[in-house]
């Protein structure tokens, strides 16, 4: 009799929601095990949007507890991340380049750009700033920022975040190749490859934390937990904790994270227009930051003497999105002259981009604190 | 075929939840109209108010305040940064050059 009842809920006032999420959810299954897109966070958000998404779902008192312990109080899942985030990058490309950090800065472009197109369209502000920081893309930077803020619109954020940075290899090829000349593509870059020493990679996580923590205290629960992780690899006297943070720590808490992020997919929340408006809003700042990597380059490029001119391209890697960004502008440079190596060069912009668009979430907590 | 192929099921996604949201939309204001009525809006109070979509000149220009700010600030602490680890490298390279003069 219950089996019936709760069938024919499905077929009652609002029921057919629940199955459009089923569909939603079954979607982002098949882009995670199909199309290997982010598929450990798609994943779980797929599964979960299902889970909570059944009538009279048991499973969502559960997973609204998860939210609460592990988003909504002081936001411990997306913090617990970064440490084992931090362990896994390896600072060096941008300490033996650390102008490099500039294309990282260009690249938040998009978040500002975006907080005021979001503004346009209606959405009260602290609403904007958390579809703005999509454009960081960095999950937990866009969870964090969403979450303290306040938004209605967590979940979609989070979908639109995650979904953007998988498609990262779709969405940026055309708006490099939009922005750069034939020529310009061609440039090729020499790695110098200049050691740094060891002194020099403990105190960097050390001193990026007190900076950022004096000039954007909001942000310094997120840059001081991804700098820990980084001090843990980096010390050279933690290997097992440093291998345990960035494997096991970082698995488990991403496990929880993708189910928890559905607690937040209910069909009422989620099944909205501000959804799809939301993800246009995500797709230009990533277009933004993107362009604003890039424009730097070649304003910079201006400036250099001939030999030393940089690719514009590499500005495009500033985005965060660790380490497809980095991989598809090296792609494009083989694509243009197949002895053009850019990974270096990439791999060092991506990780500023890390960093810059901590400050920026940072920057923005700020603004409304 | 494969990128196109992700692309098309995106799509399909959007679009997906674009049409029934706009049902949504439409049956949440028939249902707000009633509860309005027939005063009897307590549980409504529970969800979200659906969001008018406008173009709001005034706070655009706001928030273009922000995004000066915003980037002046980035542009800043990443300088700021970048002149701490140029000193880093510099004292890291003497202490090699020291070292490798006295061996």
């Amino acid at each position: 009799m219950n089996l019936f009842e709760n069938v024919m809920l499905l077929f009652q006032d609002g029921g057919w929601k629940m199955l459009v999420m089923w569909i939603i959810g079954g979607v982002l299954i098949f882009l995670a095990i199909k199309k290997e897109m982010e598929p450990t966070l798609l994943l779980p958000m797929g599964f979960g949007a299902i889970l909570v998404n059944l009538p009279e779902s048991g499973a969502k008192e559960v997973i609204d507890h998860l939210f609460e312990i592990g988003i909504d109080s002081h936001e411990l899942f997306p913090l617990i991340l970064f440490i084992g985030i931090g362990a896994m990058i390896d600072f060096e490309p941008l300490l033996t380049n650390p102008k490099l950090m500039i294309f990282g800065a260009a690249a938040q472009f998009g978040i500002f750009f975006t907080l005021s197109m979001a503004s346009l369209f209606g959405f009260e502000l602290k609403d904007a700033a958390s579809i703005a920081i999509i454009g960081a893309a960095d999950g937990p930077t866009s969870i964090f920022v969403a979450n303290t803020l306040g938004s209605n619109y967590t979940a979609a954020i989070m979908v639109a975040a995650y979904s953007y940075m998988a498609l990262v290899p779709l969405v940026q090829p055309p708006i490099i190749k939009l922005c750069t000349t034939k020529k310009e593509r061609r440039i090729k870059m020499q790695y110098t490859g200049k050691k740094v020493s060891k002194l020099t990679k403990i105190l960097f996580p050390i001193i990026v934390t007190v900076i950022v923590g004096l000039v954007a205290p909001d942000a310094v629960a997120l840059i001081g937990f991804l700098m820990f992780g980084n001090l843990i690899r980096e010390c050279g006297v933690l290997n097992s904790l440093s291998e345990t943070a960035q494997k096991v720590l970082a698995n488990l808490i991403t496990i929880f994270l993708g189910i928890t992020i559905a607690s937040r997919m209910t069909a009422n929340e989620f099944l909205r227009f501000e959804t799809l408006l939301i993800m246009g809003l995500g797709l230009i700042a990533f277009i933004v930051d993107t362009f604003g990597g890039i424009m730097i380059a070649k304003l910079m490029n201006l400036f250099l003497p001939k030999d030393k001119k940089i690719n514009p391209m590499i500005g495009a890697a500033g985005i965060s999105a660790f380490p497809m960004s980095a991989r598809v502008v090296h792609k494009l440079g083989l694509e243009e002259d197949n002895s053009n190596f850019l990974l270096m060069h990439s791999i060092g912009v991506n990780v500023s981009g890390q960093i810059a668009s901590v400050i920026a979430g940072g920057l923005i907590l700020s603004f409304f604190s | 075929m494969k990128k196109l192929l992700v692309v098309l099921s995106l799509i399909l996604v959007l679009t997906a939840i674009l049409s029934l949201t706009v049902f949504a939309q439409a049956e949440n204001t028939q249902n707000s109209n009633e509860e309005y009525e027939n005063n009897v809006n307590n549980d409504a109070n529970d969800e979200m108010p659906p969001m008018k979509i406008r173009i709001d000149g005034k706070a655009f220009l706001n928030s273009l305040g922000l995004m000066g700010k915003g980037m002046v600030g980035i542009f800043v602490v990443t300088l700021v940064i970048v002149g701490v680890v140029a000193i880093l490298n510099w004292h890291g390279q003497s202490l090699d050059d020291r070292k490798s003069k006295k061996q």
